[in-house]
């Protein structure tokens, strides 16, 4: 046990010197004009876009107009996918009738209709979050499906034979396998919901990290853009850490895949 | 007691036959043949209903929409027509439209393809690189971790500003996207190689190269081509947003272009023809590796 503790020990010494060395090399190498901070920056630099961002009052509205656009989006887009979800997977002509275009829309890189959004919509968080929503609600909804298909027979029938009604079906066994697949799948759709963000901001938005980003570029200011996508970094690390947790517990009851 | 052998002592019988008659199956021999008379004429009849349910849905969509798009002037420079869509997409493919070419279209995918191959292989080199070493993975893991929570469209405009707004630019930044992308898929898929083949094929009398052409190898071209659809398609997804913000030609150039003088037809005919080419290409990469894995049981 101790050793495990003094290998952990040793790995997160190390990582923490290579950061430090990163950013010290990075750092001089600029300022020695080895590398053209024009280019690539530097840490400095960065540290300080950070902190004017701060000192204007705007760094926590760009970070919240990207919560925002996420969060609104991500939320439409799994009611309207659960609605998708239980209307096709509980009628079976319902299903076969909507299938080849929903295969349509799962396969086509949606990532990438924020055009037609701002023609339609214009600028602002509307179309922004209708993209969110664009990206994510064919997922949940082939989740959803996939959750209905994958109830037990046996469980059902079990419940019926024990006297359960159809609502008590709904209650105790579609709701809850519904659940269990989008919050085991809530990580990996939070993170094209999150790509979807970014995107949507990059063309269409007047705030938010990705239009901060896209702001650099179009000023070279390249520590903007450096700054911005560490921002993003962290509050996709954040987003993804808690959802993890949420997944461990939403999971725990599960019987361990064993290895 | 159960351990190999057993289940073929004589006498007993055979494991799917305890299966067939719990389930009831085989007894009721004359049920099975009832719908064997009734499927041929039941199956196709609902699909008939189902594909001409589907047909009307199109017709219907389509049809609401062309009704809206002509009862307005200012509808139609909204959302377009069908019809005038259908029209663009005749004229590209002719090659006698302004907006968007073939050539175009050729520009974007060769940035993706481009891009695609040059990240699958970095990918692959250090992922190997990353596995082959215990205390490098444990060093690499919360790098690695942090790397693929990055957003990685946010790497766009960092390209385009150190590598300007040409082909390059792209091709770099699609490498870059599809690195992350394939080195986190092929590094968890060498990390979730089963000990047991590793352990049994050491016990045969394995040496290091041996464990690399059969087990290592085999198991890492699986999971490059399982990663190679998923990064088919975002590589030509991050082609076209790179070419949004920055570019002169491709598809998301035209599309770009067109956005920016609201014409619907054009936003919506580009968006729908590189979506055609995902597709087409989709499809392609899913036959060629059905053709190689047929022989894998499923």
């Amino acid at each position: 046990m101790s050793s495990y503790w003094l290998q952990r020990g040793l790995v997160a010494i190390a990582q923490i010197a290579a950061v430090v060395l990163f950013l010290v090399l990075w750092q001089q190498a600029a300022d020695h004009k080895v590398i053209d901070v024009f280019f690539y920056s530097k840490p400095g630099d960065i540290w300080n876009q950070i902190r004017s961002w701060y000192d204007a009052g705007t760094l926590g509205g760009d970070i919240g107009a990207t919560l925002v656009v996420l969060s609104v989006g991500y939320v439409v887009g799994v009611a309207a996918g659960v609605v998708i979800g239980v209307v096709t997977g509980a009628f079976q002509w319902v299903g076969e009738l909507f299938d080849p275009f929903l295969v349509f829309f799962n396969a086509v890189p949606r990532l990438m209709v924020m055009p037609i959004f701002i023609v339609w919509f214009g600028f602002g968080y509307r179309p922004q979050i209708y993209l969110v929503v664009t990206v994510i609600v064919f997922q949940i909804a082939v989740n959803v499906q996939g959750g209905l298909r994958e109830v037990k027979a046996e469980l059902l029938q079990n419940a019926r034979v024990m006297g359960a009604s159809r609502l008590d079906l709904i209650r105790h066994v579609y709701v809850p396998s519904v659940a269990i697949w989008i919050s085991a799948t809530a990580r990996v759709t939070v993170g094209f919901a999150f790509q979807a963000t970014i995107a949507a901001e990059f063309v269409g938005a007047s705030k938010g990290l990705g239009y901060q980003v896209v702001l650099g570029q179009g000023t070279q200011n390249v520590q903007a853009i450096f700054a911005a996508i560490l921002i993003m970094v962290i509050v996709a690390v954040v987003i993804d850490a808690a959802l993890a947790g949420v997944e461990h517990r939403a999971t725990r009851w599960m019987p361990q895949a064993s290895t | 007691m159960s351990g190999p052998g057993t289940t073929s002592v004589e006498g007993r019988p055979d494991s799917s036959q305890v299966e067939d008659l719990a389930a009831g199956r085989g007894a009721i021999a004359p049920d099975r043949s009832r719908s064997r008379w009734r499927t041929p004429w039941r199956i196709p009849r609902r699909r008939l209903a189902i594909l001409s349910g589907q047909v009307a849905l199109a017709i219907i969509v389509l049809g609401i929409w062309q009704y809206v798009g002509t009862s307005s002037q200012t509808e139609a420079l909204v959302i377009s027509t069908p019809w005038h869509v259908a029209q663009y997409l005749w004229d590209f493919a002719s090659g006698s439209s302004e907006q968007g070419s073939w050539s175009d279209l050729r520009v974007t995918l060769q940035e993706a393809a481009g891009g695609c191959v040059l990240g699958v292989a970095v990918g692959i080199a250090l992922a190997v690189l990353a596995s082959s070493s215990r205390w490098l993975g444990l060093f690499a893991s919360p790098f690695v971790a942090v790397v693929n929570a990055l957003p990685k469209i946010a790497l766009a405009p960092l390209f385009i500003l150190i590598f300007g707004a040409n082909y390059q630019s792209k091709v770099y930044f699609v490498a870059a996207a599809i690195f992350f992308l394939s080195f986190y898929n092929i590094y968890t898929g060498i990390r979730s190689i089963d000990t047991l083949y590793l352990r049994n094929t050491r016990i045969l009398g394995a040496n290091r190269r041996w464990l690399v052409r059969e087990v290592y190898l085999p198991s890492i071209v699986g999971w490059v081509a399982i990663s190679l659809r998923l990064s088919a398609t975002y590589a030509i997804v991050c082609a076209v947003i790179s070419e949004y913000l920055s570019a002169n030609q491709g598809m998301g150039y035209v599309v770009y272009l067109a956005q920016g003088v609201n014409d619907p037809t054009v936003v919506i005919g580009g968006i729908l023809i590189i979506s055609f080419a995902a597709l087409i290409i989709d499809r392609v990469i899913v036959r060629v590796q059905r053709h190689f894995t047929s022989w894998r049981l499923r």
